[in-house]
């Protein structure tokens, strides 16, 4: 087993093309070394850790970019995320420990795929697209196209992920990121909700809503966003609404939880998160 | 390592590699695959570190690498390059950890103690970068190591009564 | 805290003294089993059943045996003397050969020069079974139909007990009540998994080195399997990085003691968190009747309790642990007429043992379940129909049992009664949020200590005055993290007129310290105890009669007489060889009723929660809770609190979330990430520890062991709180969200309730 620590993102893709798919890519090595068959019929390491092009977070005006190799503790000391995406900051906050946090990237968590990603949900709300690069070039993605199944990725052999850009939350925005773990740290989620509206007017616009861990892969909502969009913004509206999520998720169950009380808890984390923003008492 | 164990090692590549534990260098061959766990204990016998479930579930790995809490069960060795590395052990050079230490001892936050190191560098890192946590940051910096002893009470006690806000230090 | 009571004038027992091996553990110097290793080590791997049942047809070692760096691989052949082991019945193979009866049974040990190779020779062996259907269900395991997975057939255990009639007072009581509980597989996750070392010491003796509750007893059964003499044996067991109980079986040792006798090499074994969950013994799940009788008048009549106790694969202590849950089915009350019937059954659904609390968790919970809703038909406080109903000495308990040793439960039900809790319940019940649901709830209960009739329970200590001054005490059970040995220094301290820093000890050493008996059943503190209080209470006899005094002091090393510097301890070594024997048995009672049965000595807790309920997401949090122990006389105070609340926090994960499932013989959640644990944040600051005022004549300072009380009433004191908060009853554990929204929705809230504006 060889091992690589390239510097840069074009010794990272030439080396990749060297062993395809004997190449194990390594990171925060946070979900990898938890599987005990990682390394099979793996020639080389490579490990990302030491590209520095991809260790920043900017502001680039219209848009934040986040590289790929940037750790989630460097997200929630980030005042950038803090101030320009409220629902990934949140996220962050209760993944994992303080420990895992230091080390899982931004990159991993995405590649990994899973449907209970915590990075997902908030970063498809904020419209997020991938750069992804290869010794066959450069192209872009939109991270909602990226993920097909659980743990399967639309990135072509070889391809590695380098940068995550998404929107920057706007004024007048109701926004959160709401998780129901197994507990209060080291928790995977049962269901997650990612959640993001124009309230400027009587009515919701530009609604946005993920859910995490109650599907496949995270879905995003249709008709709890079109309720919201087509009725002025009333205690009424979210009890609708949150009855459209609660028909539009497909959690199973598992060793965590069951299907039936995650559908409920996407439900519930609306009518609790939303009713907070309504501005008349209930009926 | 015996000679048997050297010459099988032989077969397969090994990456070397230098490690600052505690301020000391050790320049290592190592194994891609090893995890810093595994070298700290099986080959630098710095047993301080322990192994709880290596799958950075329980914490009681925890060391400090470049500024940083991790759970060694989940850093390759390789990773750890060139990298200062702060365990248990290094309480000797360090004047934080040693406070830590004493207000474990008098808090009552050690009952069999195999969580302890791991808890210890838990506060140290909290303590390194925030001098005057709240109740609510301490319980959150060490919610990445479990204790099945203490029930976490007097662990926080302890943390507590060495930040700026206690009044024991007046 | 104390409630009430004049204690004489002590310098160390009750006062704050930090643990004494505090210092090696916080600067990782410690070295636990798990730490030790000799340079030419056989590392040892083991190949455990594929199946939860099966016909073992062949073992093929052959191609294993082959892989360079393979020094030794052991099977059934290889065992010299018995190829089994088990603390009360010895029908656990040290190695599988015919049968394998759940899914982390041995069937081989590989030893190699390194893990990796021995995990190599691993995949290599070939095992050839004849898979069977697993029994899972034990009430299925009593049926004729059932396979008998043992010679003896599937039950393990049988008691049945009666007092008065039973059916009588039912028919004539006003109320009666009846349920079927349910208590889950728990696992002990004690940090420090099963590891150890083996080799031969300088006086050729084997030496065992693994964590372990005691050393004595693993020496003879070590004896049995390598059929050598106990002499040729030594085992250490302490330091353990925990153990809880689940260290009381052998676990490693059996395949060190092998694999280095056989390879005269050191050996070592550190099993992996996934292979410490499916190989190692849980909790009991056990299935409950109880059915009670009560009048308006709030006096208990009768109970009528039924328990299957699903004990897996092997005995262990499963029978004794049956003979617990039948004997605290009344728990603390007096119930004039009684029948109770257990069954410790064989199924092969894991391997269950000893587990803080020893089968009387389970029995609790139904109980203090089934007393508030007694209490809330007919309409009387929970706490006074608590009182009113409380066993007083000279009454007999649910298996027609005397209670002639101190009672706990009055002390702790006044104190609960002046408690904060208790007297603020209203106001802290009180949310500003409709979603928000508040409840307080409340157990009793107790804890037979010490072995029980009809077994040997009894505590040896030795203490020695070394040539460099120290005092040495040796005892043989181990320090698991509960402060024992803190204790015995401040008992011996105390005893001697001599600091702290004059003692040093060892302990679990079979080498040099005498038996102590286990360091189980709560019997530490008061055994042992006991055992080191004789110890040095004779040593400082003999060293009255050597100067002629009445007593002495020492200080800084010196012995002073009426406040004159006499002799120096060191001096006085080199001119006498001073060594002493302290020895207690733990009374018993004078009847048996079964191996262990009954107890006469009982330590008793109380508990009350104060916990909130999210009723959109059902998730509960402990927001409060007061910790009542019956601790006798209490060593030290911060120890007790210690204890008190880390057995508070494995309640919390006992009522709400640990659950080890195995499903059809498989074990499901094998590890921490889906094994769920409390951490820090899912844990209350605000517990606070009262040690009611009780004293245990018996014991020479007045002292009872507090290990398993600090647990054993806790889950029924949150369930009761959920029920308080949310009107709903539940009969199993734990009580998740899951199973909380459920019932929730079932009462149709309506939006507009469960909004908060």
């Amino acid at each position: 087993m060889k091992y690589y620590s390239p510097k840069t993102l074009e010794e990272t893709v030439n080396i990749i093309d060297e062993y395809k798919e004997t190449a194990a890519l390594v990171a925060g090595c946070t979900e990898v070394l938890n599987r005990n068959d990682f390394f099979n019929n793996k020639k080389a390491i490579i490990n990302t850790t030491e590209i520095q092009e991809i260790k920043q977070i900017e502001d680039l005006g219209y848009k934040i970019r986040i590289g790929a190799g940037v750790t989630f503790s460097e997200i929630l000391n980030s005042k950038i995320i803090q101030d320009y995406n409220l629902a990934l900051f949140n996220a962050v906050k209760v993944f994992g420990s303080t420990q895992i946090r230091n080390r899982a990237t931004i990159a991993g968590n995405i590649a990994n795929a899973s449907p209970a990603a915590d990075s997902l949900p908030p970063l498809i709300i904020s419209n997020a697209t991938l750069s992804l690069m290869s010794t066959q070039g450069k192209r872009e993605i939109k991270l909602k196209d990226l993920i097909y199944a659980p743990g399967k990725t639309t990135l072509k052999p070889h391809e590695i992920i380098t940068f995550i850009e998404f929107e920057k939350d706007k004024p007048q925005e109701i926004i959160f990121f709401r998780k129901i773990g197994t507990r209060k740290a080291l928790s995977i989620a049962k269901a997650s909700v990612a959640f993001k509206a124009n309230c400027s007017s009587e009515k919701l616009s530009n609604v946005n809503i993920a859910y995490g861990s109650v599907g496949p892969t995270v879905i995003i909502s249709k008709n709890a966003k079109k309720v919201l969009e087509k009725n002025v913004f009333n205690i009424n509206t979210v009890e609708h609404a949150s009855i459209a999520a609660f028909e539009e998720v497909s959690p199973i169950t598992d060793i965590r939880s069951t299907a039936s009380y995650r559908k409920i808890i996407i439900k519930n984390i609306l009518i609790e998160e939303l009713s907070r923003f309504c501005k008349e008492k209930p009926l | 390592m015996s000679i048997i164990e050297k010459s099988l090692s032989q077969k397969e590549d090994t990456v070397n590699i230098t490690l600052k534990i505690n301020k000391t260098e050790y320049n290592l061959d190592v194994k891609p695959t090893d995890t810093l766990l595994y070298t700290l204990r099986e080959v630098l016998n710095l047993t301080g570190t322990k192994y709880g479930c290596g799958e950075g579930e329980c914490g009681a790995c925890s060391v400090i690498m470049d500024g940083n809490l991790v759970n060694s069960c989940l850093v390759l060795t390789v990773q750890a390059d060139n990298k200062e590395v702060l365990t248990i052990e290094g309480y000797k050079n360090d004047e934080l950890i040693q406070k830590i230490q004493n207000a474990f001892v008098e808090k009552g936050a050690v009952q069999c103690g195999y969580c302890t190191p791991g808890m210890i560098m838990a506060a140290r890192y909290l303590l390194g970068n925030k001098n005057s946590p709240t109740t609510e940051e301490i319980k959150e910096a060490i919610s990445g190591n479990l204790c099945r002893c203490t029930g976490y009470v007097k662990i926080v006690d302890a943390v507590e009564s060495i930040t700026n806000n206690s009044s024991d230090e007046q | 805290m104390k409630v009430g009571a004049v204690m004489p004038e002590y310098k160390y027992i009750g006062k704050h003294i930090p643990r004494i091996d505090a210092n090696e553990k916080v600067t990782g110097s410690l070295l636990y089993p798990s730490d030790a290793h000799f340079e030419d080590q056989v590392h040892i791997r083991i190949l455990r059943s594929k199946y939860p049942y099966a016909r073992i047809l062949s073992i093929d070692t052959s191609e294993a045996e082959k892989l360079n760096g393979v020094i030794k691989i052991l099977t059934h052949k290889d065992v010299p003397g018995l190829n089994a082991f088990g603390i009360a019945v010895q029908d656990q193979p040290v190695f599988c050969h015919d049968f394998v009866r759940y899914q982390g049974d041995a069937i081989a040990a590989i030893g190699a020069v390194t893990e990796s190779v021995a995990q190599k020779a691993l995949e290599l062996i070939k095992v050839e079974y004849e898979v069977l259907t697993p029994i899972t269900d034990p009430k299925f395991a009593l049926t004729t139909n059932a396979p008998k997975l043992h010679k003896n057939g599937n039950i393990l255990n049988e008691k049945h007990f009666s007092k008065g009639d039973i059916n009588n007072a039912l028919k004539e009581s006003d109320y009666t009540f009846e349920h079927d509980y349910k208590t889950q597989r728990q696992e002990h996750a004690y940090l420090e998994t099963e590891a150890g070392v083996a080799y031969y010491d300088e006086q050729q003796r084997l030496v065992v080195h693994a964590g372990g509750q005691y050393p004595h007893r693993d020496v003879k059964q070590l004896s049995r399997i390598l059929n050598l003499p106990t002499e040729k044996i030594r085992v250490i067991n302490s330091p353990v990085g925990g153990g809880f109980g689940g260290k009381d079986e052998i676990t490693v040792q059996a395949y060190l003691a092998l694999m280095t006798h056989l390879t005269k090499r050191p050996s070592k074994i550190f099993l992996s968190r996934e292979e410490s969950f499916i190989s190692g013994g849980k909790r009991h799940p056990v299935e409950i009747t109880l059915k009670t009788g009560v009048n308006k008048d709030g006096k208990l009549t009768g109970m009528e309790f039924k328990a299957i106790s699903d004990t897996g694969g092997y005995a262990s202590l499963g029978g004794p642990i049956l003979n617990l849950t039948v004997e605290h089915s009344g728990g603390v009350y007096f119930f004039p007429n009684s029948s109770v019937t257990g069954y410790s059954v064989y199924t092969n659904s894991g391997y269950q043992v000893a587990f803080r609390g020893f089968g009387v968790p389970q029995s609790l919970f139904a109980l203090e379940t089934q007393m508030d809703e007694m209490a809330d038909t007919i309409g009387m406080d929970r706490l006074e129909f608590r009182r009113i109903n409380l066993l007083k000495k000279g009454q007999k308990g649910a298996i027609d049992n005397e209670f002639p040793l101190s009672i706990g439960s009055h002390a702790i039900v006044d104190a609960m009664a002046k408690g904060e809790i208790y007297n603020n319940r209203e106001a802290l019940k009180k949310t500003d949020c409709p979603y928000r649901k508040r409840g307080i709830g409340f157990s009793l209960g107790l804890q037979g200590a010490g072995l029980g009739v009809g077994l040997p329970d009894f505590a040896d200590t030795k203490i020695i005055l070394e040539k460099n001054g120290k005092f040495r005490f040796l005892v043989g059970t181990s320090e698991m993290g509960q402060g024992n040995a803190t204790c015995f220094a401040q008992i011996a301290a105390e005893q001697l007129h001599c600091e702290i820093s004059d003692i040093v000890y060892n302990l679990g050493d079979t080498g040099v310290c005498p038996d102590s008996g286990s360091a189980t059943a709560s019997r530490t503190i008061y055994a042992v105890g006991a055992s080191v209080y004789y110890a040095a209470k004779k040593m400082t006899e003999l060293i009255c009669s050597i100067f002629n005094c009445t007593t002495f002091n020492i200080k800084n090393g010196v012995i002073y007489i009426d406040n004159t510097p006499k002799i120096t301890l060191t001096e006085l070594a080199s001119k006498e060889k001073l060594e002493t024997t302290g020895e207690f048995v733990v009374p018993t009672a004078t009847e048996c009723l079964g191996d262990g049965l009954p107890h006469i000595l009982y330590g008793y807790s109380g508990h009350i929660a104060l916990v909130e309920i999210n009723t959109l997401t059902g998730e509960t949090e402990v927001l409060k809770a007061e910790c009542y122990i019956d601790a006798g006389t209490v060593i030290n105070m911060q120890g007790l609190e210690g204890q008190s609340e880390g057995g508070f926090i494995m309640g919390i994960g006992y009522a709400l979330t640990e659950n080890s499932i195995v499903q059809d013989g498989y074990y499901v959640n094998p590890r921490f990430a889906t094994y769920i644990l409390p951490t820090a944040l899912d844990s209350p600051l605000d517990i606070k520890t009262i040690a009611v005022d009780v004293y245990e004549d018996s014991h020479p300072l007045g002292s009872k062991g507090i290990g398993e009380v600090v647990f054993t009433t806790v889950a029924p004191a949150i369930t009761n709180a959920i029920t308080d908060a949310i009107g709903h009853r539940f009969y199993s554990l734990p009580v998740t969200p899951e199973n909380i929204l459920q019932v929730l929705e079932l009462q149709d809230k309506t939006m507009e309730d469960s909004l908060c504006l």
